[in-house]
């Protein structure tokens, strides 16, 4: 798209569930792009489809959910049309996964060093076991969990909740992947322990240089940590662009709106400019614009039809009929 | 002054203080655990005190374990307190029993975080709202019904729908609006809006904030979301381990954090611009909280704390007003504690 040699490139990607003639569109064109060592924020509320976006990178969309149309383009393949085996290939070795919870990742029967050592082993069996171990209270220490020899050979009910989520992250990095997709990774976690898990991700960027694509609803963490941004509404992109343009000229109304209606410490007391109205549901999608309903600019244009992702700026693009306002470029 | 004070100077002079709301005073509240063969106490709330006032929300803000819900609890008596005192409305309820507490129920609600799991989902929300009514053999009628949903900002189109049939936000309004049904003082509010949405998170934030302004209810407002409590709250008690380690106004507990706790909680809030990603120097908590079981003699947070010295890891400092602080604060490092505890401005 835009960013020189994208490593991840997902162009016009459709997500449907339901009858073959009558589908929910769940994820609806979209278009995203991730540079090498690049950390890009996918924000986007329950149900806008960012993790199904995700999920269809890695071949692990929910069953009864299936792909219609797109590519999800990773170094010049397509993996959408990429075989099991391949995928268990990319899974843990080039791309790995961190989740919200990290009961989705962590075996409860299996000691937390040998989730590590399996990925490990997985990727690379030429390995020895031996080794793997080595390595696994290398990749444990390199995380911050202390006293990784004895900790690695401990089951995850063992662990805290920050400390299982350390863990995870370290099972993510193991194979020293080129991209970790960071789904909701600290909206479980204390605030100060938030703080922990986004050094950690940023470390592996700059260590590694690790691309990261960070799920989340919170925007805050996008502004913590993200270099560019991507907001979902609906099942598509409605904006996309460099974080510090994102924040400073927001131009989908739906992206002010976000941005205007977040409590934070200055906005003692008043009145917070809250969006109308709720988000649809996939099933029930209005035609046109998905957030025509909402918005407090919609003229006809938006009610009948679906405006395509447009260059605001330099590397920034939204999806919306109404002109940008004064000083945007066109 | 050693210790915390006997008698309760916090909101004698106090303007709207002759008529607190909610009164707690030193609560304490155990739980007997057992780790394998050893039986000992977890502490789940330990000495703390606070009041609120008609029209006034006060916050407990805290990590997940130091003890803000059991507060919570306590104080709607889903627990019984170990100790200490909870007056609703000038009525001890601290031991009361379940039929002493049902004609004061109407006084004081609690709201859930989860608004799927505290309605069921067989019933209208006509049925729901209208169910403390019937439960207290009140008079109700749909205009009743569809006037409290009205508070929340639902039309009466929805009277007839079942909770699988609304949104997050929607169904938060509604056990906000069975809340309201038998015109309490206190509502309870333990992490209500933390479920939602982002867009939907502030129509509920102004709808709590709409009603408090109307009905004058006072608040009980259990968060860990720092930026939800500076926008709704008037005062905040920071906790740390079962105890209030720092209490004060938005303002002073925010704006000049004094314990150390509560300023790396401060400091770990993501920045709202990408702009200011680096400007500020961050504070950052090394490891997690100890286990309320387990818990370190002298200052709580000192295993943690960046400038601990020897003394606090004997000496528990109390929440009180010290010389470097306008606001109480339980760090024996903040400075020598200044006359008997500051009753705390409303």
């Amino acid at each position: 798209m835009t960013s020189p040699d994208p490593l991840l490139e997902i162009t016009g990607l459709r997500l449907e569930a339901g009858a073959a003639d009558a589908p929910a569109r769940l994820v609806d064109g979209v278009d995203l792009a991730v540079a090498p060592g690049e950390v890009v924020g996918l924000v986007g509320e329950s149900g806008s489809g960012k993790s199904l976006t995700m999920r269809s990178v890695l071949g692990l969309l929910p069953s009864g959910v299936r792909a219609s149309g797109g590519r999800v383009g990773w170094d010049g393949e397509d993996l959408l049309a990429a075989s099991e085996p391949r995928l268990r290939e990319v899974r843990g070795g080039e791309i790995g996964m961190v989740y919200q919870d990290p009961s989705q990742a962590l075996d409860p029967l299996m000691r937390v060093g040998d989730h590590i050592v399996e990925t490990l082993r997985l990727h690379d069996p030429r390995l020895s076991r031996r080794a793997a171990r080595e390595r696994a209270v290398e990749a444990l220490a390199a995380v911050g969990v202390p006293d990784p020899a004895r900790r690695s050979r401990q089951y995850p009910h063992e662990f805290s909740g920050g400390m299982k989520q350390r863990a995870m992250i370290a099972v993510a990095l193991a194979n020293r992947p080129r991209l970790v997709i960071a789904d909701e990774p600290t909206t479980a976690l204390d605030v100060t322990i938030q703080a922990q898990v986004l050094d950690l991700l940023r470390t592996a960027r700059d260590e590694l240089g690790t691309a990261v694509v960070l799920i989340t609803h919170d925007l805050g963490l996008v502004a913590e940590i993200a270099d560019r941004v991507a907001v979902m509404y609906a099942g598509s992109v409605v904006e996309v662009g460099p974080v510090g343009e994102l924040f400073s000229d927001p131009q989908h109304p739906y992206t002010r709106g976000l941005l205007a209606s977040r409590p934070h410490l200055a906005a003692r007391g008043a009145a917070l400019p809250a969006i109308a109205g709720q988000p649809p549901l996939p099933t029930g999608r209005p035609p046109g614009c998905a957030f025509h309903p909402r918005c407090p600019l919609a003229g006809d244009l938006c009610v009948t039809d679906a405006p395509l992702l447009e260059l605001r700026g330099p590397d920034h693009r939204t999806a919306c009929h109404v002109p940008a306002p004064e000083g945007a470029l066109r | 002054m050693t210790s915390l004070p006997d008698s309760p100077p916090r909101g004698v002079d106090q303007a709207p203080a002759s008529d607190p709301v909610l009164r707690v005073e030193r609560l304490r509240k155990t739980f007997p655990v057992s780790l394998g063969r050893r039986r000992t106490t977890l502490h789940a709330v330990d000495e703390v005190s606070f009041t609120i006032s008609r029209g006034e929300t006060y916050a407990l803000v805290g990590e997940s374990g130091c003890g803000k819900s059991s507060v919570a609890r306590c104080v709607t008596r889903l627990h019984e307190p170990t100790d200490g005192l909870v007056e609703v409305l000038g009525t001890d309820v601290t031991h009361l029993s379940r039929r002493e507490l049902r004609p004061l129920r109407p006084g004081f609600q609690l709201v859930f975080q989860d608004p799927f799991s505290s309605l069921d989902p067989s019933h209208t929300v006509a049925a729901l709202v209208s169910e403390p009514l019937r439960v207290q053999r009140r008079p109700h009628d749909r205009d009743l019904v569809a006037g409290l949903l009205a508070e929340v900002g639902l039309g009466p189109e929805l009277l007839k729908r079942r909770p699988h049939e609304l949104s997050g936000g929607q169904r938060q309004r509604v056990v906000i609006a069975r809340s309201l049904a038998l015109g309490p003082d206190l509502l309870v509010l333990d992490e209500p809006v933390a479920a939602l949405d982002a867009s939907v998170q502030a129509q509920v934030i102004n709808v709590l904030r709409d009603l408090q302004r109307r009905r004058g209810l006072a608040y009980l407002f259990i968060s860990h979301d720092l930026g939800v409590v500076a926008n709704l709250a008037d005062r905040i008690g920071v906790m740390y381990l079962g105890r209030i380690v720092e209490e004060g106004t938005v303002e002073e507990v925010l704006g000049a954090p004094q314990h150390p706790y509560t300023q790396a909680l401060v400091s770990a809030i993501p920045v709202s611009d990408p702009a200011q990603r680096d400007s500020s120097a961050r504070i950052r908590l090394q490891g997690e909280p100890p286990s309320p079981i387990d818990r370190p003699t002298g200052c709580s947070f000192a295993p943690r704390c960046w400038l601990a010295e020897d003394r606090c890891r004997t000496e528990t400092p109390a929440l009180v007003r010290r010389a470097g602080t306008d606001h109480p604060v339980a760090c024996l490092l903040t400075g020598d504690p200044v006359g008997a505890g500051r009753p705390v401005a409303g």
